[in-house]
């Protein structure tokens, strides 16, 4: 594969273009899908293409090919060139790549031992099987328990004109279980999934699809009896991945430079305003040592930066790439990211999660005193505007520093400049986590993996839409 | 692009051979190479993307048991890997009952589409000439148009089928088109509008700049609609096509009929619409986009009639609904998948090729005008694709809708339209003359009853 790269880049060379990225990948990608202990689906491929970026005066071009011969190679360099250069013609503002310091190596995941392709079907079989029958136990009244097993994982090639050589180990691997219960017809329903940048010695020994599969049926159980959940303002507890979700979907979509340049960002001009409380720092970063997404370099070469977004209530910074780090004048911080070869790389997260403090997470209860619990993260939805709806899987009420009520699903509706100001606490229990399942989605490159976080917040106000 | 159809179909029949020595009853192989390349218009950015996917889809048979797999590459070592995959998989897939056998060849005398040479060799500078001056006209033919995005897209593919009972051919298709969406702005209201063409030959740009702003501006000063009417509601080609593609794919698809999912499962025969509608899924229209001698699997496509005069006549069906259900494959297999670039990576479905619905006389302006009063939507719907496919139930927003009323066209603030989309093709009060040539087929417009407005 690194001799076609190498191909490329000298070919561009010959043909005069001055700034030439080529990028190319042999992934593997894998899931299996179980129905109430059938397996009804399996999705196997395998993707070995490459793509060609070319960059003219502020004209851009980008080519995918999945045909990897010096014949299709000098076809598209010439297409893309000449693309370039007639769009640089339409372009205001020329400008180049911003100017970075990278390393030309390899980049391995130091989670990933055991390679996928060294373990057989019948295995990753049993882990779904596995999960099934022990969330089948706990959950009597299922009528339906669905399981998937997920994993990607191959190599991703990165050269440029400027010389950077890189290789990058792709690993990522999930379970995700779904229990549906029906008992006097009140219908329940919990999923969750377990996973990371990981070979498959994380779930070998079986006991990550035991607990799974327990734990899902066990919340699920809860939920059949829980209560339907009020409406109206109340304090609150922000369970972790409640938290890192607001951190991603609500504010880090907001700080990625392509809004900052097209203008379309609340965000625009607000470096050094201070829009959050003293309790709210969000950083995204490529490496956090907590977990979640493992990406030491992004797909322009740049290695990555941790990026703090907002500093104790304080706008710092943006999410950018080497262009947009150009327009704006700031440091590029690594965040170019592409889902896979067929396009270029656009602003987009890592790793976001809200910072954590020393107030011990022991105590979150107590400081709540009174208010809602709202408890893991299911979907909800953001406009450009920074209003936002999301669900938490279930809730509590606690009343005096105790668990008074158990709740279904709840949402919680706000801004998040709003839920930014009343943020009073942020506890000390980081957790960060990535998915093989679902992952974030930009025009048209969906699903791509990203890690999210934070620790347990408690806020002053919020307003909760019942179920 | 470098690969010709007799290479692809090589490819196939050898994935088959290679396949069947492996212990299996039978073998598929779906082989693809396509090229599309489109510029985009986006804020003042203006890319040029290029796509050049090829892969192949295997599908393998052990007794009842199906295995599915693919790769994107035409390497030997990751077809011999895929070959393997499927395998493996068939091997350990539950016995599916319904399958009855792989699909055997149906002689028909079928054709590809217009192959307009021009279209494939297209030149990108002629496409980012027109697209950035289809910008600056749009942007000049009113001041309140302050955003203009937009994309021009040509495509070649070709695709060929080889399976162990019987079957081998290769089909080709290309189409070109564009699309631009404007935002006008003043200080009270933001209107949006747009416009899109598709063809298999060179079509006039120029028409889609000067549409997609009369659209975005036509429906400043709007009213609000102050009460619930019950009038008949004119809904435009183009956003009707996209409701009945939705629904209409979800209700005729075989497969449905065989799970009695759909709402038409057990209606063969019968009046499901009004006498007005006559509804075909011509897969052999020449200047039709989804027009192919062979479909997915490798049937034959042809010509069927789906509604004749509000009678329901038959169903789309791939091999497998087909065969269960004793009934002729009808050449609607279809791999797509929702705008996917690499259809060897699904397996098979059902959908339309493209629908054709029998119009009436009047043009759009005429049809309007042949009503006392009525609801006018056009341009576009938002949520139809969120529409119950099972129960045709849809709740959709129309932000470019007009009253007609005594004479005069009075645009309206958005509003509502609920109703059941299988219960008012019982009540079509008129069909339009003014059927387009849509990604979806050939459509015109159609004015119904019993279609709540709020």
């Amino acid at each position: 594969m690194e001799d076609i790269l190498e191909y490329a880049i000298k070919a561009a060379e010959k043909l005069g273009i001055p700034f030439v990225e080529v990028r190319a990948e042999d992934i593997n990608r894998f899931e299996i899908e179980s129905k109430n202990g059938e397996i009804k689906q399996t999705i196997n491929n395998r993707r070995i293409g490459l793509g060609i970026r070319v960059i003219y005066r502020g004209g851009e071009a980008y080519a995918y090919t999945a045909v990897l011969t010096k014949n299709e190679i000098d076809k598209l360099l010439v297409d893309s060139f000449k693309a370039a250069k007639v769009a640089a013609e339409y372009v205001k503002d020329s400008v180049e790549p911003a100017e970075v310091k990278t390393e030309s190596k390899e980049f391995i995941p130091p989670t990933y031992k055991l390679g996928f392709d060294k373990v057989s079907f019948e295995e990753k079989k049993a882990q779904v099987d596995l999960a099934y029958q022990a969330s089948k136990e706990v959950a009597k009244k299922a009528t339906l328990i669905n399981v998937m097993y997920g994993e990607k994982y191959g190599k991703r090639y990165f050269m440029n004109s400027e010389g950077v050589r890189q290789v990058y180990n792709l690993a990522l691997t999930g379970l995700r279980l779904t229990v549906v219960e029906k008992e006097n017809g009140v219908i329940a329903s919990h999923g969750d999934s377990k996973g990371g940048v990981f070979g498959f010695e994380y779930f070998k020994d079986g006991s990550v699809a035991v607990e799974l599969g327990r734990e899902v049926a066990e919340i699920a159980n809860m939920k059949l009896s829980a209560k339907a959940a009020p409406a109206g303002k109340f304090r609150a507890l922000i369970h972790n991945e409640l938290a890192g979700v607001l951190a991603h979907e609500s504010f880090g979509h907001l700080t990625e430079a392509d809004s900052i340049v097209a203008k379309s960002s609340p965000l625009v001009g607000k470096i050094g305003e201070k829009l959050g409380s003293d309790a709210t720092t969000i950083i995204d970063e490529g490496t956090p040592k907590e977990g979640g997404f493992w990406l030491p370099v992004d797909d322009e070469g740049v290695l990555t930066k941790k990026a703090i977004l907002l500093d104790r209530g304080v706008l710092r910074g943006y999410l950018l790439t080497r262009v947009t780090a150009k327009m704006l004048g700031m440091e590029d911080t690594g965040n170019a990211r592409a889902i896979d070869t067929r396009f270029p790389p656009i602003p987009r997260m890592r790793n976001t999660y809200f910072a954590p403090s020393d107030v011990n997470i022991e105590e979150k209860f107590e400081l709540l005193k009174n208010g809602i619990y709202a408890v893991k993260s299911f979907g909800g939805q953001v406009n450009e505007d920074g209003t936002f709806m999301f669900k938490a899987s279930y809730a509590y009420l606690i009343e005096n520093g105790e668990i008074k009520e158990k709740y279904r699903e709840v949402s919680l509706i706000g801004h998040i400049l709003d839920f930014l100001k009343n943020v009073e606490i942020a506890f000390n229990d980081l957790k960060i986590r990535t998915s093989y399942f679902g992952g974030c989605g930009k025009d048209g490159q969906f699903p791509l993996p990203v890690g999210l976080g934070g620790p347990h917040l408690i806020v002053k106000e919020v307003h909760f839409g019942g179920e | 692009m470098d690969y010709d159809k007799n290479y692809l179909q090589a490819i196939a029949e050898r994935i088959v051979e290679k396949a069947l020595v492996r212990g299996i009853d039978d073998a598929e192989a779906f082989v693809y190479a396509g090229t599309t390349t489109e510029v985009q218009l986006r804020g003042h950015t203006t890319k040029v993307h290029q796509l050049n996917p090829i892969g192949v889809g295997i599908r393998v048979v052990k007794g009842k048991k199906i295995g599915f797999s693919s790769t994107s590459s035409l390497e030997d070592d990751a077809i011999d890997k895929a070959i393997e995959n499927a395998v493996t998989l068939a091997k350990f897939t539950p016995d599916d009952n319904d399958f009855i056998s792989l699909p055997k060849p149906i002689k028909r005398a079928s054709k590809d589409g217009i192959i307009d040479k021009e279209v494939i060799e297209y030149p990108m500078d002629e496409f980012l000439k027109s697209a950035t001056k289809l910008r600056a006209e749009m942007l000049e033919y009113d001041k309140r148009i302050k955003v203009v995005e937009g994309g021009f897209e040509k495509g070649y593919e070709i695709f060929a089928v080889a399976n162990s009972q019987g079957i081998s051919d290769y089909s080709e298709n290309a189409g070109i088109g564009g699309w631009l969406y404007g935002v006008a702005k003043t200080e009270t209201e933001i209107k949006t509008g747009f416009d899109f063409i598709a063809s298999r030959t060179i079509p006039d740009f120029s028409t889609i700049a000067i549409n997609a702003a009369k659209r975005t501006v036509e429906c400043f000063g709007a009213k609000k609609l102050e009460e619930k009417m019950k009038i008949p509601v004119i809904i435009e080609n183009r956003p009707l096509s996209t409701l009945l593609t939705t629904i209409l794919s979800f209700g005729l698809s075989g497969r449905n009929v065989m799970l009695k999912s759909s709402y038409y499962s057990d209606k063969e025969g019968q009046k499901v619409a009004s006498k007005k509608l006559t509804l075909i899924d011509d897969g052999q229209l020449p200047e039709g986009l989804n027009t192919t001698k062979i479909d997915h699997e490798g049937i034959t496509k042809t010509t069927n009639i789906i509604i004749e005069e509000g009678i329901l006549k038959s169903f789309l069906f791939d091999s497998y609904s087909a065969y269960k259900l004793n009934k002729v494959p009808t050449g609607n297999a279809s791999r797509a998948g929702r705008g996917s670039s690499e259809p060897f990576n699904n397996s098979v479905d059902v959908s339309f090729n493209n629908i054709v619905i029998q119009e009436g006389t009047k043009d759009f302006q005429s049809f309007i005008e042949s009503f006392d009063q009525a609801i006018v939507v056009k341009t576009m719907i938002l949520g139809g694709g969120h529409a119950n496919r099972s129960t045709g139930d849809f709740s959709v927003v129309a932000p470019n809708a007009f009253l007609w009323k005594n004479g005069t066209l009075t645009p309206l603030k958005s509003i509502t339209l609920a109703g059941n989309l299988y219960k008012v093709l019982e009540t079509i009060v008129d069909i339009g003359g003014d059927a387009t040539l849509l990604p979806s087929g050939k459509i015109p417009s159609i004015a119904f009853e019993n279609i709540t407005v709020a």
